[in-house]
């Protein structure tokens, strides 16, 4: 994720690593107990405190050995037998909106082969079960009810297909066979199939307002 | 970013169909000379190969008709469409551009196909139907990185899958990569950090002043 540097602006990777990991801090931290756990009763954070932090910030804490990183509920036991059960009926989005993308960053961490086979596994069925209608789905209830379970790296991969598709649809049903050039720019004017009629009165507007004392009305 | 439909119908615009013109060039011009070739020669009702688009703005312009290809005909079609049906796992061999260049021709050259337009336009929806249902039954077969064998697909086929199909398997390789990962001792991975975490301390010199 951001430790290594090539995502700095990847807002997504920026938001997945807002997301909250359990860890014990081995180390005690001087001055900065109430900004990492605000139920810290001093200035200082005791050693062998556990508490939640900030995913982007435990790379570097683990690797100082100052952090012992702990799995989140939503990658544990539980979890795995849930999706053993049935990837597909999971509420992912509610538990981690990046739930694999965590993952991934977690096991540079951690390295616990279980992760790597629940999230292998919740993708497969999930990929089988839900991801797979992207092509197919129509809108309604049922389709909100469907997205409403996608985690955001889901989410993206269906809107994908799904709109890939609506394109396709479009062309399948569209009688014209011009393709449309931009509003703006150079060849603007040449194409009025590139201006509406709006856009053509704007223009014109605008050649009258630089002659002095002619503004059409 | 990947091409949109029209597009795709653009490239299509460049298949070879025949047509038979209705109208000769002047007297020393044999051939249109055109940026992507010379085309012709034309006389009436002899036929010629020219690309779909020129033969789209000349029929437009009441200069020619336009044969159907031969894959158009409703004996080709219904053999294809059997085909694909009978044979779940296997996709027939069609035009790279058969949706494009069937849409173009059914919507602007009607005449070309005379009483056979309704059947053929209806053969060729079917035979779509039928290889998009292969497709969506082939992506749920993925479990993983896997190496997948798409042949004779056509170019809006490819193009409507793609996103999605490329999206998964990115996913999978990065969920099987996880897997993969060397074996570095727990709790101190980050490549970067670890170096300067483990790292002895540099003694510093002492200098004697001479």
């Amino acid at each position: 994720m951001l430790s290594d540097g090539q995502d700095f602006y990847d807002v997504t990777a920026i938001l997945a690593g807002e997301t909250q990991v359990p860890a014990v801090v081995r180390k005690g931290v001087k001055g900065l107990g109430p900004a990492l756990d605000p139920s810290c009763a001093g200035r200082d954070l005791p050693a062998n405190t556990q508490l939640d932090l900030p995913m982007w910030l435990l790379p570097t804490m683990a690797a100082r050995t100052s952090a012992h990183v702990m799995l989140p509920r939503f990658y544990g036991e539980k979890m795995r037998r849930k999706l053993q059960a049935g990837a597909h009926c999971e509420d992912l989005r509610s538990r981690c909106l990046y739930f694999y993308d965590v993952a991934e960053a977690l096991n540079d961490i951690v390295h616990q082969p279980a992760l790597e086979q629940l999230t292998m596994m919740a993708f497969q069925g999930r990929y089988r079960e839900l991801l797979t209608k992207a092509h197919t789905a129509a809108e309604g209830p049922a389709l909100t009810k469907l997205k409403a379970k996608l985690t955001a790296e889901e989410t993206n991969l269906f809107a994908a297909g799904a709109a890939s598709m609506s394109a396709f649809e479009r062309y399948r049903y569209s009688t014209s066979t011009a393709i449309r050039g931009p509003r703006i720019g150079p060849n603007a004017q040449k194409g009025r199939l590139a201006l509406t009629r709006p856009a053509l009165q704007d223009i014109a507007n605008q050649a009258d307002s630089r002659r002095p004392g002619n503004v059409r009305k | 970013m990947q091409p949109s439909p029209e597009q795709l119908e653009f490239f299509a615009e460049d298949v070879s169909v025949t047509i038979l013109p209705n109208f000769s060039l002047s007297r020393g011009q044999e051939t249109a000379h055109c940026i992507g070739g010379d085309y012709g020669p034309f006389q009436p009702n002899f036929p010629s190969d020219v690309p779909l688009w020129l033969a789209m703005y000349l029929h437009r312009h009441k200069k020619c008709k336009i044969e159907a290809p031969a894959w158009m005909s409703i004996d080709r079609l219904q053999e294809l469409y059997d085909q694909e049906r009978s044979m779940a796992a296997v996709f027939q061999h069609v035009p790279y551009h058969y949706i494009e260049i069937s849409r173009l021709l059914l919507m602007f050259a009607k005449d070309s196909f005379g009483s056979d337009f309704h059947r053929t336009r209806e053969l060729i929806e079917m035979i779509r139907k039928v290889r998009f249902n292969k497709i969506d039954s082939g992506l749920q077969m993925l479990q993983g990185p896997m190496t997948v064998k798409l042949n004779n697909l056509s170019a809006i086929e490819i193009n409507t899958i793609r996103p999605f199909f490329a999206g998964a398997l990115d996913r999978f390789w990065k969920l099987a990569k996880m897997g993969e990962t060397e074996e570095v001792p727990r709790q101190s991975s980050a490549r970067v950090t670890q170096g300067s975490a483990e790292s002895p301390v540099r003694q510093l010199r002492a200098t004697v002043a001479a």
